[in-house]
């Protein structure tokens, strides 16, 4: 049993070492108004003097002790909402036992973060008047009213940009988040993106709707093309199922105008102009891997789907299967599994149209391809197909610095059936290429993936664009 | 004579160049499976577009060259120079009448073959009077003239794409071509002003071909695709403002060559 007078310091996992641990002692101290600070983890509070502990030292031996929240309190609050707080913690006066409430209020103040609703929350519990009563605190800070940012930048295709960005987190109090950004090349080329998200509050909850309008510029190198799109997308994700699956909805209206270049074939011409996709998209996970980049291990089963039509100039069905497996073997050897499928029909009389076709090859799937070249090639265009697929046997060995930088070797395979394809299976069985590579793998937190591999061909397809030799890929999609 | 002579940057001048290099590199190849790439000549194409795309057609019965036709939609973003109609020989594309025109010269076709200097230098004055005058006449009508744009324009380009694009579309295309009226010094010009130029283009016209079957004697030559291909859609084109269509009517010889030209290569 723990006693009574203890209180307890309850601290999210992230921050368990001791250097934030001061920081936050200090953070404490402003928000109680406290006189004296110490180095120490003790620290005194107004009246009564107070000790505070990390959660570890009774985390898990107290699932024995009553307990009744009598009050949650937050120290930090302006612009929040109260019914959105009440939301977030409502769950904790149910917790009946102090280990509970202990992992419950952990839990909320991760949360909190997690939905944009605070930028820091750390959960304190305070014993209170009653014998088994306790109150439990949140210090937080609230996100910055406003952020603003200016880049100057160099594009892949040697154009110079100028690129403002604002931000306004949490702008209503309850979470929800506005980003807007605008570019503008030299060439005189403008595009901007603006996006609001609206998390759904509650506990554990991990659900919002997303509301994006951009305007971009792409160039096409496979297809010889440029690509300029407007677009107004909505997206709903959830969860299914008590939170095993993943979901989510996506609607897309997107204008877009697809500009040749000189070298294009005709076969990419025809499609060339404006286009108007409306579709909508459904997705479901199951999603168990530690790291999206590059998992040690997990899984991951992934279904999606496309409908455009009726409305619109677009047609079609797509369908996408994703699965990945990662596990260790020996010590520290990562044996990781990917496979994609894609399959696209037209629904209409129309020829499936360029754009939505389904592409392979490239340093993210079929390592040593040109990016989207495998397939039909018209002259020097590569005209895509309706079926493809794609599948990489990886082993990743850690080097220094951990969990960042990897030693490589893989083995990758793929194949794709023309869109006229009688017989999809047949055509791919009949074309499949694989290529083999050593390299190595950087990983930068969840934020992008960077891959340098001598790449070696073992099945490859006359007239495909294949190199032996180094390649560098980066990204956040790979399989 | 240039590719593009109606064109109005320096980008459209090389795309032309481009075309014209890859026509003489070609020029020997055979004439099978000419496609002439039109738009939607009844429900898409505009009063200029389809003067050139019926002078296209024109020229290839004069010529007695075979050519099938195939209406798409966004024929403006296939064709290399972004202006209908374009012709389709292999891999070879040529756009607009004049680049058409050349390109079949090149190929040893010419119906103006039997022309001394002078008469030919006389013939490509006159095309390219149809080719500017009448042109940016019939620009001016079908894009500045706010009750024919909104009557008639606006429906026409919108009538192959979806919503919103039927909205955002016409508009940009209107700012777009008011842009190059503006350039031509065409935009800050009356509708009378208009119209006073259109008088004098079909007075000149109807004085050079007189009381000749054609523009340069009794052969048909370009020239005569060329008018046909304007005269022929500016007589049948329903406008609210019929301005244009009373000021043709006065010149007598002008609609029997046209009937003429309609008798002899479409309706035999």
């Amino acid at each position: 049993m723990v006693e009574k007078e203890k209180v307890i310091f309850c601290l999210p996992e992230v921050y368990r070492n001791d250097f934030i641990f001061d920081q936050l002692i200090g953070l404490i101290n402003e928000s109680c108004d406290c006189q004296t600070a110490s180095r120490t983890p003790t620290i005194k509070m107004r009246e009564p003097t107070k000790t505070y502990h990390r959660a570890d030292v009774l985390w898990g031996k107290a699932n024995q002790t009553p307990s009744i929240v009598e009050a949650v309190q937050f120290h930090g609050i302006n612009i929040t909402k109260n019914d959105a707080l009440i939301k977030e913690v409502a769950e904790l006066y149910r917790s009946n036992n102090l280990d509970q409430l202990v992992h419950d209020s952990n839990c909320a103040a991760k949360h909190l973060q997690e939905v944009g609703l605070m930028e820091n929350a750390t959960a304190l519990i305070d014993t209170a008047q009653s014998k088994e009563g306790y109150i439990v605190n949140f210090v937080v800070k609230e996100p910055k009213p406003f952020t603003f940012g200016v880049k100057a930048g160099m594009s892949t295709q040697g154009d110079a940009d100028l690129s403002l960005n604002a931000a306004k987190q949490s702008c209503f109090g309850r979470g929800e988040s506005i980003n807007a950004s605008y570019s503008n090349t030299i060439k005189g080329d403008h595009s901007f993106n603006l996006n609001f998200i609206k998390p759904f509050l509650g506990w554990q909850k991990y659900s919002n709707f997303t509301m994006s309008l951009y305007r971009s510029m792409a160039h096409l190198p496979w297809n010889q093309s440029n690509l300029d799109e407007n677009a107004v997308i909505l997206q709903y994700n959830g969860q299914l199922f008590n939170k095993k699956l993943l979901h989510s909805l996506k609607m897309n209206s997107i204008w877009r105008t697809l500009r040749v270049t000189d070298d294009a074939a005709f076969a990419v011409r025809e499609f060339s102009g404006h286009t108007m996709k409306f579709s909508f998209e459904n997705s479901v996970a199951y999603d168990t891997r530690d790291r999206p980049l590059l998992a040690t291990r997990g899984l991951l089963g992934r279904w999606s789907q496309e409908y455009a039509g009726p409305l619109g100039d677009h047609h079609f069905l797509k369908n996408q299967l994703d699965f990945q497996a990662s596990t260790l073997l020996f010590k520290d050897v990562i044996l990781a599994l990917s496979l994609q499928v894609k399959s696209v029909n037209s629904l209409g009389s129309k020829e499936l149209h360029l754009l939505e076709r389904a592409y392979l090859g490239g340093n993210q799937d079929l390592r040593g391809f040109g990016l989207n070249t495998v397939g039909v090639r018209a002259d020097n265009s590569c005209l895509g197909g309706g079926a493809a697929l794609a599948g990489v046997f990886h082993l990743y060995k850690p080097l220094f610095p951990p969990q960042m930088l990897y030693a490589h070797a893989w083995i990758a395979g793929g194949s794709i059936a023309s869109v006229r394809s009688k017989s999809a299976i047949k055509d791919m069985l009949e074309a499949q290429r694989s290529t083999a590579g050593i390299g190595l793998t950087f990983v930068f937190k969840n934020i992008f993936r960077l891959e340098l591999n001598y790449v070696h061909p073992i099945q490859t397809v006359p007239g495909d664009s294949f190199t032996r030799g180094l390649h560098i890929g980066a990204g956040v999609n790979f399989i | 004579m240039a590719t593009t002579s109606s064109s109005s940057t320096p980008h459209r001048h090389l795309i032309s160049d481009l075309v014209a290099s890859t026509l003489s590199m070609n020029a020997d190849s055979e004439w099978i499976d000419a496609l002439l790439f039109t738009p939607f000549l009844t429900e898409q194409a505009l009063l200029y577009e389809y003067a050139d795309c019926l002078a296209a057609q024109t020229f290839f019965r004069m010529a007695g060259l075979p050519y099938q036709l195939r209406q798409r939609p966004n024929v403006d973003f296939i064709s290399p120079t972004g202006k209908v109609p374009f012709l389709k020989l292999n891999n070879v594309l040529v756009a607009e009448f004049t680049g058409i025109v050349d390109f079949v010269a090149q190929k040893g076709v010419k119906l103006s073959a039997h022309l001394t200097e002078v008469q030919l230098a006389e013939m490509m004055a006159h095309m390219s009077m149809i080719d500017l005058l009448l042109r940016n006449i019939e620009i001016y009508v079908v894009w500045r003239h706010d009750e024919t744009f909104s009557k008639i324009t606006s429906s026409r380009v919108a009538s192959v794409f979806h919503w919103p694009l039927t909205v955002i579309l016409p508009r940009l295309k209107r700012r777009e071509m008011i842009g190059y009226l503006d350039d031509q010094d065409w935009a800050t010009k009356s509708m009378d002003e208009v119209l006073e130029a259109a008088d004098r283009a079909f007075r000149s016209l109807s004085s050079q071909l007189g009381s000749c079957e054609f523009l340069m004697g009794d052969k048909p030559t370009e020239a005569d695709a060329l008018l046909f291909g304007h005269l022929y859609s500016i007589m049948t084109t329903q406008l609210p403002c019929h301005d244009l269509q009373n000021l043709l009517k006065k010149y007598n010889n002008l609609l029997d060559f046209t009937t003429r030209v309609e008798r002899e290569f479409f309706k035999r």
